[in-house]
């Protein structure tokens, strides 16, 4: 059974048809690439699955259940969490706060017990520093944990904003333009790290990307979308020698 | 900001020796300024400074809450409304229902928890300058409903609101509060609650949250944080405290009347939240409220309009020379030293 499944899904902006009558499935443990042209629908269909935006029309079903009218943070608790084009972190706050923040899923402290500093709160608190120093560690930033994020380098903010969406425990992450701005070297650690959460954690992705190299390199399947519309699918060869592919955007594309 | 407004809990690696001395120094220092505080009336017994502090602590707790709302992301004009919700709800509960205005301080803080949690719902929607603007008319909405209702008592207000009625002190006679000490006690206790507890919540989990909403609202939704819970928590506490301290002037002057409560008057508890600095709820409001007061008090006796001028004056400092506030001040002056430090030995190179 497919791990995400969208059905006929339409998105209206006010008279531009940003999704048309889309149809998606990702299965599970693959890593997905969706490509396009800018103005494809791309972001826009990550928006609407993870509940920043209402469908206009279609149905969204994750792990069978339907999450269309959930808001944002109601569907990362079912399993399903995104990243954000650009920097997307908390910028004035420091490394440690910005991943500690990514733990808030899994508060387990009520109102009463933070207010009045139980032990529990204590004992939580304590091992969410500990667990959030630890995925620092991970990305050699430790030393940076205090600065605040926005003076540590883009490439390092990304792999933070990685970092915070896996920590959320989800199982199924759909990033988008992981790799935009990235020097090939940082792109790799990406990559890297992306193969990792699916081989190692058995984690469900899914990618949009301009950057062909890595799209061709790490998915197991692409979708290609123009105009809100789906145009294409399939492995990367396949996708590759596509016409219609090839007539809206790779040809354009530096591969 | 500095690392320390930033982190609501000091990281795993210090050096447990350092966070232990500057802990403790810190507590010192919270002890001393109890101490001087109780003493204060003792030592400043004159019925017109008693006044002032009393004006102080209630300007304190509205300077908190704002600056507590602050955290955030909003910035609220209509504190002032909060205050007269309390102020009305214990005039009318303790001089025409006959309740006591003990009961009375408590209820205030509950009716204007209320109306804020039922504002928040809409307006905590939105932040930046509509929610300014949105709280700026609900603020002048409350005044017009005051003044202009019947059953508010209309522009001439309330009058004849009793005191907070006597305790019986366990066989040291009875505790009235017909005068200045006694009342300013009950405030003080009402600010340090307050104090207590809004300093608690910012620097806790909750105020952690509080501090993403206004830095990227979109991925803390992502993380799995509902934003309007968190802003209500945030304006629901603020404004049930400035209640309780509303429901207190009311028992303690005796009288109140729509006209205190102007968006003015909310404004200036915006001015003494950012004089005071918003790197602490809890001492950025009691401080900035406060020196705000004083100064008031002192060019009052002077001529009353020099008050305009000086609320101009220290929006104009304060944005140009200390954006964060009184707090920051040491800080900045540290700064300015070795900057004139620097320049003097280069002066002396050449």
């Amino acid at each position: 059974m497919a791990l995400l499944e969208v059905k006929k899904l339409t998105h209206n902006f006010k008279g531009l048809i940003a999704l048309n009558n889309l149809s998606i499935e990702v299965r599970p443990g693959e890593i997905l690439g969706i490509i396009g042209p800018n103005g494809a629908g791309k972001t826009t269909l990550f928006n609407v699955i993870t509940g920043f935006l209402k469908p206009s029309a279609g149905e969204i079903l994750f792990q069978g259940e339907a999450i269309g009218d959930l808001k944002p943070y109601d569907i990362v608790k079912k399993g399903l969490v995104r990243t954000f084009q650009g920097a997307g972190l908390f910028q004035q706050l420091s490394c440690l706060q910005n991943v500690v923040l990514a733990h808030q899923l899994h508060k387990k402290t009520g109102f009463w017990q933070t207010m009045l500093d139980t032990k529990e709160y204590r004992k939580r608190e304590e091992e969410v520093y500990g667990e959030s120093v630890d995925i620092l560690k991970g990305l050699d930033l430790e030393d940076k944990k205090d600065l605040p994020v926005k003076d540590i380098p883009y490439g390092h903010q990304k792999m933070l904003g990685l970092a915070m969406a896996r920590a959320t425990n989800a199982k199924l992450l759909l990033l988008d333009e992981p790799v935009a701005g990235m020097n090939p070297a940082e792109s790799v650690t990406i990559v890297e790290e992306v193969r990792r959460l699916r081989d190692e954690q058995e984690k469900t992705i899914a990618i949009v990307e301009h950057n062909m190299k890595v799209i061709m390199g790490v998915c197991d399947r692409i979708i290609v979308l123009n105009h809100g519309i789906k145009i294409a699918e399939g492995t990367p060869d396949l996708v590759k020698k596509d016409e219609r592919v090839i007539e809206a955007y790779l040809g354009a594309e530096e591969v | 900001m500095s690392l320390w407004e930033v982190a609501g809990k000091k990281p795993l690696q210090r050096v447990p020796k350092m966070r232990k001395s500057f802990g403790q120094k810190r507590l010192f220092f919270c002890l001393g300024l109890l101490f001087v505080l109780i003493i204060l009336p003792l030592v400043f017994s004159n019925p017109a400074h008693v006044g002032i502090f009393i004006l102080c602590g209630v300007a304190g707790v509205l300077a908190m809450g704002w600056l507590l709302i602050l955290r955030i992301g909003g910035l609220s004009l209509g504190q002032a409304a909060f205050l007269g919700i309390g102020a009305y709800t214990s005039a009318l509960l303790s001089k025409n229902l006959g309740l006591s205005p003990w009961l009375g301080l408590l209820l205030g803080g509950v009716a204007a928890g209320l109306v804020a949690f039922g504002i928040g719902l809409i307006f905590l929607r939105i932040t930046g300058l509509s929610f300014a603007i949105v709280t700026f008319a609900f603020a002048e909405i409350v005044r017009l409903v005051f003044s202009t209702v019947d059953f508010f008592g209309g522009h001439g207000g309330i009058l004849d609101i009793p005191n907070l009625t006597p305790i019986r002190l366990f066989g040291m006679g009875t505790l009235r509060f017909h005068s200045h000490i006694p009342n300013y006690y009950v405030l003080l206790m009402i600010v340090l609650v307050s104090g207590l507890f809004m300093w608690r919540m910012d620097h806790s989990a909750l105020g952690r949250t509080f501090r993403s909403l206004p830095q990227n609202e979109d991925l803390a939704n992502s993380l799995g944080i509902n934003p309007l819970y968190y802003k209500l928590v945030s304006f629901v506490t603020a404004c049930f405290f400035s209640g309780i301290a509303g429901a207190f002037t009311a028992n303690y002057y005796n009288v109140i009347y729509p006209g205190s409560y102007t968006v003015m008057q909310s404004i200036v508890v915006q001015i003494q939240g950012t004089l005071g600095g918003a790197a602490s709820v809890a001492f950025g409001g009691i401080l900035g409220g406060s020196v705000m007061v004083v100064i008031e008090a002192l060019l009052l006796k002077v001529d009353p309009r020099f008050i305009y001028i000086f609320y101009g004056l220290v929006i104009i400092i304060i944005t140009f020379f200390l954006p964060d506030g009184l707090l920051s001040l040491p800080r900045e002056m540290g700064k300015a030293w070795r900057k004139l430090a620097h320049w003097k030995r280069k002066s002396q190179v050449i």
